[in-house]
């Protein structure tokens, strides 16, 4: 088991600071890319918020010598897929192909990187600017529960902590965005010095190796250091606090929030851990007492957000119209109190265990979620072969390192949030 | 710039040869389709029982649905809690849910656990416990269900479209999970007798993927199947569709919503081998992904959506054609007539290089379909479900390339219709009719959630 999850990988850099990874798997003719950018929403400033998420959409409107759309043609042309995301931490394109073009693929990803601003117009930008307002209505406003997490960060961190806003960003932030702020953004965040490309797949690694220095070899950076832009300031988040609002939902939500600041990684796998115990099954504690046997509520779930700066612990349940939060909050803090006090059993142990193996070898299937798992790995631990200690780390979890755990994140300092339906909606 | 770009896109066509699925036929008459590939230790399983939601009686939309729910809710000696503790103790999954023609178990297991996890699967099949207490739990836990979902506008506008495409004598008119008062009507003795209709050994096929021994899974298949019933007659049905003439116009109104969820829809002929290809590229070329006319012209050029996307839905028995997009509320009337346009314009304007790009693309993409177990049990499924030939896929590419310019450009002329359609819109009802009144939309009706005309 362990072997299988063994990560053969080359990592190394370029002149102009671009890391490089590659990654060979021969078993299928298929070859993925994984562009990491290190630059987030927490990179932003109020009253520019979703700058980051808009590039994302930006970086597929054209450059010097591709004409907007041109990307996603040719990508579908040779029958790949594409896609791109943005997270609070960083902003991430992907391409996966059959490995005859690969080198169209890194082409592609290169002439964005270097030839971005000269096919810049306000018109693009326009265009784009309409398209992330109708996102933010579709995914978010117009959508039951859509507010929650942003509403739950707007309480948990002051405004100048860099997780205080949602990554789609505000919609009058969104519609300010300008040419200029367009630029200052690219020349500082896309230098080849502040990415990780990412190969997997099928590829010949010499061959491939040239290919990247003939893209991506002369792109000029910027050489900032920007690892460490962005600084927390200090006590910027907040605890014990109560939030309630109206939505047009047919159920009451709760939701409570334990920030996670400063935990180890093997912490985190062990929060992992809880989760599973707690809601990963129709056994899971707070499932089977909640869902099953007293039918209090229609869904309830534990969440770790793991981040760069901090983060949160979030257990949220749907309730039945018959119960309260209250009653329900006491339910999910007493099982909090029994596994701070008691730990978990020997069956908990076994599910979890065995759960996590089948989920690590599927992790390994798919050669672009592969890749996004190793690019994640590395921008988050520079080091991308990271299953193989997970695992390792999951195996040797003891009930004392739980309950060390559960005492040192749960205590009574949560925020909590309660979403109500809105009166008369329901009509 | 431009040469470098045709040079890589000539790139050397890539050899691929699909892998090889194996099919059998167990003595009993089940159908076991495999596909042996060792890369990891991981086995995926997919029985596909008959007695889907088509098979509901209209007034007891909901009872398959139920059935797949309540099923694996204890067996035999077992209640929920210890199945499901023995399963996770396995490292395993089993879940089972409810499509139009089928009741699906699926299962996920390290290799090493097969049999005993299959032999949990067995048990939840054929000796399910239906207790009272689980019945009643997972009907009231569908009735919450069906409230909350009437809050989101896209599924209400998604859902609503087989109620009025097809006739209601067609079971595919049918709620996956039905409506509140269908639901209510259900009893356990429905869900039971809904069960002991379908299950026999005629209704039943197999699909296995991953790394197993061949010749051991085959001979407990037949151990363990030998048993089941051997036959049961399954309902027989008229497919017909409702008569669309002219835009017909169902207003769903969700008071304040800042964007409108919109669907046009309209019958399209049954899927067979000879058009499949063919509506394939034609739906690719119109909204089927991200450079297609429809995408460019509302996302790229005009800003009015986050995205839209058409498809050519195929049920078994019968097919519609699907636009969908949500646009902000004061777009919805330019919206629906800039979707109208593009039909009007695909039905007399497609070039034969549209056509040859998205032969090859989706020809090159085939390559990548079989990547995962997950993939390749998909496909397995797939061709179980429309019960396809088996060297459907050793032929795949083949077949695309024999549909022609005229096949194509008549498909779309004969088969998409602008004039005769569907248009659902769930939103601020006063502020889209303000927008369609004095226009040449007249049949406008306004619906409730649930697709009861109420004005």
């Amino acid at each position: 088991m362990v072997e299988l999850l063994k990560i053969n990988y080359d990592k190394y850099k370029l002149n102009n600071g671009l890391e490089v990874i590659l990654y060979q798997d021969k078993s299928n003719p298929i070859v993925a890319l994984d562009l990491l950018y290190n630059v987030g929403s927490r990179n932003e400033k109020r009253g520019k918020t979703g700058l980051a998420h808009f590039f994302e959409h930006m970086m597929f409107q054209g450059s010097a010598n591709l004409e907007k759309g041109m990307h996603f043609k040719l990508l579908n042309q040779v029958g790949g897929v594409l896609n791109a995301s943005t997270s609070s931490d960083y902003t991430k394109y992907w391409e996966t192909v059959t490995s005859n073009y690969l080198e169209l693929i890194l082409f592609l990803e290169s002439e964005r990187m270097g030839n971005f601003i000269p096919a810049l117009t306000q018109e693009k930008i326009q265009n784009q600017i309409d398209v992330i307002v109708n996102e933010r209505l579709e995914n978010y406003d117009n959508q039951p529960y859509g507010l929650s997490s942003e509403k739950l960060h707007a309480m948990m961190f002051t405004e100048d902590h860099p997780y205080s806003w949602p990554t789609i960003g505000y919609i009058n932030d969104i519609k300010s965005f300008s040419i200029e702020d367009t630029k200052d953004f690219f020349q500082k965040y896309y230098s080849p010095s502040n990415a990780t490309l990412l190969i997997g797949g099928d590829f010949e690694k010499e061959k491939t190796i040239k290919l990247i220095e003939k893209y991506f070899g002369e792109i000029p950076s910027n050489q900032e250091d920007l690892k460490n832009e962005v600084l927390v300031p200090e006590n910027s988040t907040k605890s014990k606090l109560k939030f309630e609002y109206e939505d047009k939902v047919e159920l009451q939500k709760l939701s409570l929030a334990w920030h996670i600041i400063k935990s180890t990684e093997e912490e985190d796998v062990i929060l992992d851990f809880i989760c599973l115990i707690l809601t990963g099954s129709k056994n899971g504690r707070l499932t089977k007492k909640i869902i099953y046997q007293e039918e209090k509520c229609s869904s309830i779930d534990a969440t770790l957000y793991s981040r760069k700066y901090s983060g949160l612990f979030i257990v949220s349940a749907k309730i039945r119209h018959e119960f309260n939060a209250e009653e329900i909050k006491n339910e999910i803090l007493t099982e909090l109190v029994i596994i701070k006090k008691s730990g978990i059993d020997e069956d908990e142990f076994i599910r979890a265990l065995n759960n996590y193996k089948t989920g690590f070898l599927l992790s390994m299937e798919g050669i672009s979620s592969l890749c996004t798992n190793l690019n994640r790995f590395n921008f988050y631990f520079n080091e991308p072969d990271l299953l193989n200690k997970f695992y390792k780390t999951y195996c040797g979890i003891t009930n004392d390192d739980i309950i060390r755990v559960a005492n040192k994140f749960f205590d009574d300092s949560f925020c909590e949030m309660i979403i109500h339906p809105m009166r008369g909606a329901n009509e | 710039m431009n040469n470098v770009i045709t040079e890589l896109l000539q790139a050397d066509d890539l050899i691929f040869s699909p892998p090889k699925f194996n099919s059998r036929t167990l003595t009993n008459g089940i159908k076991v389709q495999s596909y042996v590939k060792h890369h990891l230790p991981l086995v995926q399983f997919s029985l596909m029982l008959k007695g889907g939601n088509k098979y509901d009686l209209r007034s007891k939309q909901g009872t398959a649905y139920l059935l797949a729910k309540l099923i694996d809710e204890g067996a035999g000696d077992y209640d929920n809690y210890q199945l499901s503790d023995m399963i996770g103790k396995l490292g395993a999954s089993i879940s089972v849910d409810c499509g139009n023609e089928n009741i699906n178990f699926n299962l996920l297991t390290l290799s090493e656990n097969f049999e005993k996890v299959f032999d949990l699967l067995l048990l939840i099949l054929t000796k399910p416990r239906f207790n009272d207490e689980d019945f009643e739990r997972e009907k009231k836990s569908l009735l919450i269900f069906q409230n909350q979902i009437k809050k989101y506008p896209d599924f209400i506008a998604s859902r609503l479209i087989p109620l009025f495409i097809f006739d209601e004598s067609n079971p595919y008119s049918n709620s996956s999970f039905g409506f509140s008062n269908t639901v209510e009507t259900i009893s356990k003795s429905d869900v039971v007798e809904h069960y002991n209709k379908f299950l026999s050994s005629k209704n039943i096929a197999i699909n296995i993927v991953g790394s197993f021994d061949e010749a051991n899974v085959l001979s407990l298949f037949e151990k363990r199947f030998e048993s089941l019933p051997k036959f049961t007659p399954i309902p027989q049905y008229d497919y017909a569709y409702s008569e669309m003439i002219g835009k017909q116009v169902v207003v769903i109104d969700n008071k304040n919503a800042l964007q409108s969820e919109i669907r046009i829809a309209h019958s399209f002929p049954k899927r067979n081998l000879k058009n499949i290809f063919s509506n394939s590229i034609l739906n690719l070329i119109f909204g089927g992904d991200f450079s297609s006319r429809l995408n460019q012209n509302l996302r790229e050029e005009k800003g009015l959506t986050y995205g839209i996307g058409s498809q050519i839905v195929n049920y078994l028995e019968a097919s519609y054609f699907n636009a969908a997009t949500s646009v902000s509320t004061d777009e919805s009337f330019n919206a629906v007539n800039e979707i109208l346009n593009e039909m009007q314009k695909i039905k007399i304007d497609i070039t034969e290089k549209e056509i040859t790009d998205a032969k090859q693309k989706i020809k090159r993409n085939f390559a990548m379909s079989f990547e995962t177990l997950g993939d390749a049990i998909n496909l397995l499924k797939n061709k179980t479900y429309f019960d396809l030939e088996d060297n459907f896929y050793d032929n795949y590419t083949a077949s695309l390339d024999l549909v022609t310019y005229d096949e194509v450009k008549k498909n779309a002329n004969e088969n998409l219709k602008p004039d005769d359609c569907l248009i659902i819109i769930a939103g601020d009802k006063e502020k889209i009719l303000a927008q369609f009144s004095n226009s040449e939309y007249k049949n406008i009706v306004i619906s409730d959630v649930e697709g009861n005309i109420i004005q």
